[in-house]
């Protein structure tokens, strides 16, 4: 609370995204195959290699695969599939889904997609037949591997993190960094630093503009 | 000790149309409730202003009184440690209702907008203008910084549908001040039904901010 500036927080994990949220922008730009069910007229012109030619307009045939943005995605989609139809990536697939109960701390999450958690809770808009296996397979991933989480972010004072950030997807490292400014602030306090008035981490470059201004 | 040692008026009435009359312990007392109650609840609650005003007299009465009494070092400075005290409590109460004021700016908005003409508005009269002013700064900035660039099907923004709700289904922890009986609690996952509990006195909880949200307004519970 004693921060000068409150970022939009991603509603990823919720119902919807937040528009104003940059990580939801973020996540959503990741893409995502999908196959489409009815031609689409001059598209052709963006997927080279899918386009049926000149001659029927630059279309893109029915039934082409691609690889489209979650928000694209997202807007095209209609409950009676008129349009596109979704596949799942593989790491939400049964294999994979496999692996993740089998050990979840050994996988690394940020290779898989670094917004694993955000991708699959808005994936399940999709209405896939598997969304119930899905959901599940993302809240035992978290569960199993929260446990380090916050051990490692609670313990490592002062030291270099990117050895136990490493395997984290995005929204796990949100909760690592809130972890240690938790416990920063904790020593700051307990050193007695935190009556100490800084300067705003707003207006800390202020004083270095201002230098260069007066150097031309 | 603020009643006895600094002559202190021991009775503190109420600005509001009740004439409910308070010891200031009792009004330290009210105000750290409130202050718990804003810093743990996810959206904005009712406006204190009684208290704040009370608090804020209390403050410069013992203010007053400190100037004049000179004897014991001692004393004066416990005095106004007590003061500083009062005064961060008061200030950070002030501070966290400002942050969810800006963090849900619009939706607060439209709330005082459709309110009934006996609830209980959530926002002083100062809040109300402050939040009116950060709209409208809001909505000039973007419209300057963005929206007057885009072709003119896209120039506005739904702030209403662009800002995040505050999230009401959100976990807290609280106590129970007064028993209830028969509260209905909705499910969480799919399987489960709606079922009743009973919330005994001096009990503690966890559990959606949704299903007791009425019972921290009325001040039955005490969120922790």
């Amino acid at each position: 609370m004693s921060e000068a500036y409150f970022r939009v927080e991603s509603g990823a994990l919720g119902p919807e995204e937040n528009f104003l949220s940059l990580d939801d922008i973020l996540m959503s730009h990741e893409k995502l195959p999908v196959r489409t069910e009815i031609p689409m007229p001059r598209l052709g012109a963006f997927f080279l290699d899918r386009s049926g030619g000149s001659e029927t307009d630059n279309a893109i045939p029915q039934g082409s695969k691609l690889e489209l943005p979650l928000w694209l995605a997202k807007g095209l989609f209609d409950n009676k599939r008129r349009i596109l139809s979704v596949e799942l990536p593989k790491i939400y697939q049964e294999g994979w889904r496999t692996v993740f109960s089998a050990d979840a701390n050994v996988v690394d999450l940020h290779k898989m997609g670094p917004h694993f958690y955000g991708f699959g809770s808005q994936l399940l808009h999709f209405d896939s037949p598997e969304n119930a296996d899905i959901s599940q397979s993302l809240l035992q991933t978290f569960i199993g591997r929260f446990r380090r989480i916050m051990d490692s972010s609670q313990n490592a004072y002062n030291e270099d993190t990117s050895a136990l950030v490493a395997r984290l997807d995005e929204m796990e490292r949100g909760l690592f960094q809130t972890g240690q400014k938790g416990l920063n602030d904790f020593q700051c306090w307990e050193k007695g630093q935190a009556s100490q008035i800084t300067a705003s981490n707003l207006v800390q470059n202020y004083k270095k503009r201002k230098f260069t201004d007066m150097e031309d | 000790m603020m009643t006895e040692e600094l002559d202190v008026s021991g009775q503190d009435s109420d600005g509001g149309s009740e004439e409910v009359v308070l010891t200031p312990a009792e009004l330290i007392d009210r105000l750290e409730q409130a202050w718990m109650n804003e810093k743990f609840a996810p959206e904005l609650l009712e406006t204190k202003s009684e208290i704040v005003e009370c608090v804020i007299e209390q403050l410069d009465h013992m203010e007053e009184n400190l100037r004049r009494a000179k004897k014991g070092d001692l004393k004066v400075s416990i005095h106004q440690m007590e003061m500083e005290r009062i005064r961060y409590v008061l200030s950070s109460y002030l501070r966290c209702r400002l942050m969810k004021i800006e963090k849900f700016f619009p939706h607060i908005l439209e709330k005082e907008k459709t309110r009934g003409e006996g609830e209980p508005s959530s926002l002083s009269p100062e809040e109300f203008a402050f939040a009116k002013e950060y709209m409208t700064n809001t909505e000039t900035y973007l419209k300057n910084v963005a929206l007057k660039h885009m072709p003119p099907n896209l120039q506005k923004v739904d702030l209403l549908k662009a800002v995040p709700k505050p999230d009401l289904d959100s976990y807290v922890f609280l106590r129970v001040k007064e028993r209830q009986e028969n509260l209905l609690v909705e499910p969480e996952t799919d399987e489960q039904r709606d079922y009743v509990i009973d919330l005994e006195e001096g009990s503690q909880h966890l559990i959606r901010y949704k299903t007791i949200a009425p019972l921290v307004a009325s001040g039955a519970v005490q969120l922790i």
